[in-house]
């Protein structure tokens, strides 16, 4: 049966970062009167973003760390002294905190969502997608029709590589929710990401 | 917005349409599902989170109606008035639009690639994180609008006014272009070389 994952979506000026909260539905019991939630590059913490989690009652359980670049986790430090949060990453020290590490391949069930781990390497060593049911948090590795980018011509070639081997070679239509810019579907990215197309 | 639930039909992974337990593909009353699909957007002032791919609309108003994560994939809209209407988390991909009035809206996170807009009026709206790649756009005014971070990737454009608008952080690279106006824009802010894709 599938799990129901409602997603929230906030963006902020400054490192363009998109940032996610995930919460299950319906609600579980673990967190009476708030609902355990994931927070996805939280890229920086501001008042608009405290607004949204307390707004909706969302209690942060964990962090999911896309890659260990600063417009993604810049906001951690002010996150952490809010909210008992365990983070996770492919790095295993994220603005100085300890992380849950994970490695391509992993599955993991937090705050009632089951999630699967996908290393991307190109953008960055530790670049990871989380795929959540019919969703796929892509950080830097692919966006509205474009790839991340690189240092070089090498990781280029990585990066396109293992987004054809393992994105998209999944099956059906996910929606992509990516680090930076507009929202997209896999669909879409296969036939108009003009990286994708001229590689 | 909200991941839908799958299609009840054994080994299909597409989304069960609103109000069914299957997608539309595997709907047997296509008909209905489409007749209802339209009046409930004419009933309701907020739409949320529902599945509504495939629908068939003309010749009406849903005019300053919100709609928040509603998947409208593959619909086909001739003469709507979407006039003053708010719509955030919204699919539109592979659907077409043609002599609508989208003036005044405000958009947010919507995806549009792979549809085609024809004749229509997006004039004076925000549509902030618009996904347009690979769209067909001809005859149609953005003029007085703030695309911020909107894509236009391998769109093609005829006749469009971007006139006044607020361009940055759009990308048009890969895009073709025809009789397509800028004026008055920050055009320098924008992306238009396939270098600057990545």
């Amino acid at each position: 049966m599938k799990q129901i994952v409602n997603i929230e979506v906030h963006f902020s000026v400054i490192g363009f970062c998109n940032c996610y909260i995930l919460s299950a539905l319906p609600e579980t019991d673990e967190s009476p009167g708030r609902k355990p939630a994931i927070v996805i590059d939280p890229g920086i913490f501001d008042e608009s973003l405290l607004t949204l989690i307390e707004g909706n009652r969302y209690d942060v359980k964990q962090v999911l760390v896309t890659h260990n670049h600063e417009a993604h986790v810049r906001g951690l430090k002010t996150l952490k002294k809010i909210y008992d949060a365990e983070i996770y990453a492919r790095a295993s020290l994220v603005e100085g905190f300890r992380t849950q590490v994970l490695r391509g391949g992993d599955e993991l069930v937090l705050s009632g969502i089951p999630l699967s781990v996908i290393e991307i390497p190109g953008h960055s060593e530790d670049s990871l997608v989380f795929r959540v049911e019919d969703a796929l948090f892509t950080g830097d590795t692919i966006g509205a029709g474009r790839v991340g980018s690189t240092k070089g011509i090498a990781e280029r070639s990585l990066l396109i590589g293992k987004l054809n081997e393992r994105i998209f070679s999944i099956p059906g239509n996910p929606f992509i929710f990516p680090g930076h810019g507009p929202l997209s579907t896999l669909e879409a990215e296969r036939r108009f990401n003009a990286d994708i197309l001229l590689s | 917005m909200i991941l839908f639930p799958h299609c009840t039909q054994e080994g299909c992974e597409s989304f069960a349409v609103y109000g069914r337990n299957t997608c539309l593909l595997h709907t047997t009353d296509q008909h209905a599902y489409k007749d209802e699909g339209s009046l409930l957007l004419e009933g309701q002032r907020k739409a949320e989170n529902m599945n509504l791919p495939g629908l068939k609309l003309s010749h009406s108003s849903l005019a300053e109606r919100e709609f928040i994560g509603v998947r409208f994939s593959g619909m086909d809209a001739e003469k709507i008035s979407f006039r003053d209407c708010k719509f955030r988390l919204c699919f539109f991909e592979n659907s077409r639009f043609t002599s609508c009035d989208l003036k005044g809206t405000s958009m947010q996170y919507c995806v549009f690639a792979g549809s085609s807009l024809t004749d229509c009026d997006f004039s004076s709206t925000d549509i902030l994180h618009g996904n347009f790649n690979g769209t067909l756009i001809a005859k149609c005014s953005f003029q007085n609008s703030d695309l911020y971070f909107s894509h236009f990737i391998n769109a093609v454009m005829e006749d469009v006014s971007f006139v006044d608008c607020n361009l940055r952080k759009v990308n048009f690279a890969n895009s073709s272009r025809t009789g397509v106006n800028f004026k008055y824009s920050n055009f320098e802010e924008a992306y238009f070389n396939p270098e600057s894709v990545s």
